[in-house]
């Protein structure tokens, strides 16, 4: 069969500051029409640098050699700019991560799929009108007329990646390429749009998938290319690299995939009283035009010393909510809140501030949990408590290299700031701050979702063991079902702020009852939902 | 009524009740502070008169000075109301006749310094997109110039070197054309360099944006990009600073008018204020605060004209 | 919606960007700092730079062309130029700082009580800052010389309020923002009290854009004071005031440019000064993620 794409030898370097900086090195692949290929790595392993460089949009500072660089019978290496312009859109479409950033907010979806129509060839109104309702109905978007004239922001997230689709096959590109296309996106709806990419390759499109999610990959991928620091450490079918990884990278990677096993720890029954309770919560909020908002309606759960409790929802379902009342930031309309037995909620700020340490939060983006005006010394010896925090020299120095030992970091990062950090370093930093109030409840929001694969996987291995050793009870938010699988005992799944489903992990995702916990499980990428081999 | 419309109406309509308050609040601070001055009325209407009780007394009645001060204040407001501005103490004539005559000049000269400003920072930022670092620079340091530089020192320069040296254009007065040329550059100076400034910075942040790079992938051209999708966005950003410019256009008007000797609303100022001649010191405040909000308003719809998203926002 | 470090496009032209953002000195700080040497030995030690009077007139050298005896020239009554313009520092800059402690002074505490307030203290802040706004500088300069009469203290007082809401609003989205900030939610989880969190996180954070602003603003305040000084409105004659200086100056333009010429420079200089040193810091600070 012919190829739509070829690419050999492929290396990109970038002019740094300080000379040429390689970005990409020695990629290699050919793409046949029908068929998908992913590109697979972390940030900075120079995946997105390559789906550029096939659009001739690397950027200025890059310069791009190759021995072959063939876009649907253009030789990419002799294009000029004005010649790239030709093939871009025309030959090869361009799916972004997060519509709404990524079509224009000011412009209607109507007049940017128009645009994608025009840049090629001229269109008489009617004709360019009714192409575009085609487009938006072909990308499974409902009722089209109405939408067309909506801009992103108005549409729901899977719908305006629909709308970014359609404009980047509007002028009958014959290659896609897809650059983490269904990474912000909620589970139901990352299967959707997967499923629609599935279903463009069926019609004979050439598809560059780019993703962080080896699990997403394997889902619609005929070809894997493994980047690490800008070269292919291993390639074949999804399968086989799920499977039988053999390069010891890809190996950490799928290891590092939450894959449905049974859980380490047992379930034993413990009628233990809990730490943190919360019972018939209810939070109302009032509308700015009037009428009101139940983000959370008769909500009750609670967690022990040394169990996982994991909160799932989707976006809007009350999860932040949720996490403000149990944190005592936040008064609950209804219900109430009991910490260690004793009321939490409803209290006066005075009587609660002395147990606040006794809760402690670790947020998704640890950046913006530390002042970025004070070190790591500062940050950390902000959360001593007590007599500890009077403190003082080589005491307290030792109390808080001790604290960064327990996470695993060295004591040459205390008089860093956290913006000299790596991603992995600032999450651990802010568990070790956490931890430095000895807490009895650690809440995690998010606490691995921006993380790349193996730094969550290592994160997650620290929490487990620190609840090992301390009998922390902890309260795990996410929207990652695999995560959540992963390190919880209980499991309540929240929607449009009411328990729709609890019980222990292990039951509720094989024998889930309500359709919509059903419907979250069925939509998992198959290589983690157990059903897969 | 469509969504669009109904949410304009509302920003509108809000926009006008705020209006109305920050005008009367204006006039009022204003009316107080001045009622506050030291000296007396009298003195200021006789000049060399003052010292005649006679005419003391006829001032005083023709003024309405007796009168409790809350009633002169209301007075004031009814006067307003009805588009009575008062009479000038020292002119003589009604406020609302000398600034009438005053005010044409200045928004000639306004509205021309304007537009040469806004032409060519629109100019500059979408032809210099691509341009190397290093003439960058050199346009920031020229932007960073015209800002720095005071009005009335640059328009005395142009004045001596284009007027008095090589005689191009005329050193002062408002009958000609040509007498505006050299007072709407000096106004637009300052103008053009806090403009281009911004509108620079704001298009070269705005080409990383993801959605620039969805558009250049669908093959569109570098003139599109700039005008289609980069302009928009930078033009919703500019208009957070119309308040700064409207400042900037009447603070340098009253130089610019005094430097190039022009009539105008500016140099009425002056002369009031050298004069203490009240109402029509009232009248220019209340015609820069009329100024003022009547931009911001139609800022605050032209912004949720071009970005819809604004609608939301707001609460 | 949770955003995934590893999708993020990483342009790669920001990084030498950034690298040449963190540097401090460059040929523009270096010159903005020699001027600025210059301005503060004029301002505090004037006899330092010129052995002459500034009052001393002198009929017989009226109107003389800058030379060996008078670097500047000298004006209509045969007073020294140069020592004019070194002397004429003491006022400008002085007025030009005296108005900016007012606004950041006036600034700050409007937009801490709005930002800490409840919601309909914000409001009434709010609209207090929009109507001082309504009222640009050089109108409050002449509302407040109808009142005060001309002087030092009225164009201090007028700009520094003009400026203020430019500070007021600053203060107010920072203070917002430090509150909702996540850290400021750990310090709250840490037992720390309101008071303490506004002492160590919110005025810390607040003072930092504060004094920014502030460098940049000096070079601002000093274009409208020499500007309302220019239009009658400074310091009374014979103080050789910048702005009056050049007032002067434009009387015998046809006759004298070097009246024109020299003392606007050295305004310009000044100006330009702060402004480049200020930009600068602004831009080292931000680089260095410290705000």
């Amino acid at each position: 069969m012919t190829t739509v794409l070829s690419v050999r030898d492929l290396a990109l370097t970038y002019a740094g500051p300080t000379g040429p900086v390689p970005a990409v090195r020695g990629v290699s692949f050919d793409l046949e029409p029908g068929r998908c290929l992913a590109l697979v790595g972390e940030s900075g392993s120079g995946k997105s640098t390559i789906a550029r460089a096939l659009l001739g949009l690397a950027g200025p500072a890059a310069t791009v050699t190759a021995t072959e660089l063939t876009v649907d019978g253009e030789d990419g290496l002799t294009l000029t700019e004005a010649g790239w312009r030709r093939v871009r859109g025309d030959r090869v479409g361009l799916v972004l991560q997060d519509a709404l950033q990524s079509l224009d907010p000011l412009r209607s979806v109507s007049r940017e799929v128009a645009e994608a129509l025009t840049a090629h060839r001229r269109m008489p109104r009617p004709e360019r009108r009714r192409r575009v309702l085609e487009l938006l109905r072909a990308a499974g978007i409902p009722d089209p007329e109405q939408r067309a004239r909506q801009h992103a922001h108005e549409l729901s997230g899977g719908l305006r990646q629909r709308a970014l689709i359609a404009t980047a096959i509007a002028a009958g590109p014959r290659v896609l390429i897809a650059d983490e296309p269904t990474t912000a996106l909620d589970v139901t709806v990352q299967r959707q749009v997967l499923d629609l990419l599935g279903g463009l390759t069926a019609d004979g499109m050439a598809l560059v998938l780019v993703s962080h999610d080896l699990a997403v990959v394997a889902e619609i991928a005929d070809h894997v290319l493994v980047l690490r620091d800008g070269e292919v450490v291993e390639e074949g079918p999804p399968r086989r690299i799920l499977h039988d990884p053999r390069h010891p990278y890809t190996r950490e990677l799928v290891a590092a995939l939450p894959v449905d096993a049974p859980p380490a720890r047992e379930a034993e029954d413990r009628p233990e009283p809990p730490v943190l309770a919360a019972e018939r919560v209810s939070v109302t909020y009032h509308r700015p035009g009037g009428g009101r908002l139940t983000a959370l309606d008769d909500v009750s759960v609670r967690v022990e010393r040394g169990r996982t409790l994991g909160v799932v929802g989707e976006s809007g379902s009350g999860k932040s909510t949720l996490l403000r009342v149990l944190l005592g930031l936040q008064e609950p309309d209804g219900g109430e809140v009991t910490l260690d037995g004793a009321a939490w909620s409803g209290v006066p700020e005075r009587a609660r501030r002395p147990r606040r340490p006794r809760m402690q939060i670790v947020a998704q983006d640890p950046l913006a949990a530390f002042d970025p005006r004070w070190t790591v010394h500062r940050l950390l010896g902000e959360a001593l408590t007590g007599e500890r925090a009077a403190l003082r020299g080589p005491a307290r120095r030792e109390v808080l290299v001790d604290a960064l030992t327990d996470v695993g970091l060295g004591p040459d990062l205390l008089d860093r700031y956290p913006i000299a950090l790596s991603g992995g370093q600032r999450q651990r930093v802010a568990i070790a701050r956490a931890l430095v109030a000895e807490p009895e409840v650690l809440v995690c929001d998010e606490a691995v979702s921006a993380l790349d694969v193996l730094v969550q996987d290592q994160v997650l291995a620290l929490l487990a063991r620190l609840q090992r050793e301390r009998g922390l009870a902890l309260v795990f938010v996410s929207h990652d079902l695999a995560v959540i699988r992963q390190i919880s005992d209980e499991v309540v799944v929240l929607r449009e702020g009411r328990v729709v489903e609890r019980g222990p992990v292990q039951t509720v995702w094989e024998h889930p009852a309500h359709p919509y916990s059903r419907r979250l499980l069925a939509d998992l990428p198959t290589a983690l939902s157990g059903t897969a081999g | 009524m469509t969504d669009t419309g109904r949410a304009l109406l509302r920003v509108v309509l809000r926009r006008l009740a705020g209006a109305l308050v920050v005008l009367w609040a204006a006039v009022t601070v204003t009316f107080v502070g001045l009622r506050a001055m030291p000296g007396s009325v009298e003195d200021v209407v006789l000049g060399v008169h003052a010292n005649d009780p006679g005419l003391r007394e006829q001032v005083r009645d023709a003024l309405g000075l007796d009168r409790p001060v809350l009633v002169q204040y209301l007075d004031f407001l009814a006067g307003l109301a009805r588009g009575d501005l008062g009479r000038s103490y020292v002119q003589r004539t009604d406020v609302a006749d000398l600034i009438g005559s005053q005010i044409g000049p200045t928004v000639q000269l306004a509205v021309a310094a304007l537009l040469i400003a806004g032409v060519t920072a629109w100019l500059v930022a979408v032809l210099t997109v691509d341009r190397p670092p290093a003439s960058l620079r050199l346009l920031s340091a020229v932007e960073m110039l015209a800002i720095c530089v005071p009005t009335f020192w640059a328009g005395s320069l142009l004045l001596l070197l284009l007027s008095y040296r090589w005689g191009w254009f005329p050193a002062a007065g408002a009958g000609s054309p040509s007498a505006l040329v050299l007072p709407a550059l000096t106004l637009a100076l300052p103008i053009g360099g806090i403009l281009g400034q911004f509108l620079r910075e704001e298009v070269a942040r705005r080409q990383h944006d993801p959605f620039v790079l969805s558009a250049r992938a669908r093959g569109i051209s570098p003139l599109r990009l700039r005008t289609v999708h980069l302009v928009p966005h930078a033009a919703v950003a500019s208009l957070t600073l119309a308040g700064n410019m409207l400042g900037a256009l009447i603070g340098g008007a009253v130089v610019v008018e005094t430097v190039f000797g022009r009539p105008g609303l500016g140099r009425t100022a002056l002369t009031a204020v050298q004069g203490k001649d009240m109402p029509v010191l009232l009248a220019v405040v209340l015609i820069v605060a009329a100024a003022y909000v009547l931009v911001s308003a139609v800022v605050d719809t032209a912004a949720v004209l071009i970005d819809p998203r604004l609608q939301e926002v707001r609460r | 919606m949770t955003s995934i470090t590893s999708g993020r496009a990483v342009d790669p032209r920001a990084r030498p960007a950034s690298a040449r953002g963190r540097r401090w000195w460059t040929p523009g700080t270096v010159i903005a700092a020699g001027v600025l040497t210059l301005v503060a030995a004029a301002v505090l030690a004037p006899g330092l730079l010129t052995g002459a009077d500034p009052q001393a007139t002198d009929p017989s050298a009226s109107l003389q062309a800058p030379g060996a005896a008078h670097w500047f020239g000298t004006d209509q009554l045969g007073r020294d130029l140069f020592a004019r313009v070194v002397y004429g520092a003491r006022y400008s800059v002085t007025i030009a700082v005296l108005a900016v402690l007012i606004a950041v002074v006036l600034g700050a505490l409007l937009g801490l009580i709005a930002g800490l307030g409840r919601t309909w203290v914000d409001d009434v802040v709010a609209r207090v800052l929009d109507l001082m706004s309504a009222f640009p500088s050089v109108l409050l300069a002449l509302v407040l010389a109808t009142l005060l009469g001309p002087g030092t203290v009225t164009l201090a007082v007028a700009v520094g309020v003009a400026s203020a809401p430019g500070f007021g609003r600053l203060v107010r989205r920072q203070t917002m923002a430090v509150r909702h900030a996540d850290f400021v939610r750990a310090a709250v989880t840490f037992g720390r009290s309101q008071g303490r969190i506004v002492a160590e996180h919110v005025l810390p954070h607040v003072l930092t854009s504060v004094l920014l602003l502030a460098a940049i603003e000096v070079g601002t305040a000093l274009l409208t004071v020499s500007g309302l000084s220019f239009v009658g409105l400074g310091p009374e004659r014979p103080a050789p005031e910048w702005g009056a200086l050049l007032s002067e100056g434009r009387e015998v333009l046809t006759l004298a440019w070097w009246q024109t010429v020299f003392p606007g420079a050295a305004t310009v200089a000044t100006i330009l000064a702060f402004t480049v040193l200020g930009r600068r810091l602004q831009r080292v600070v931000s680089a260095r993620g410290l705000t």
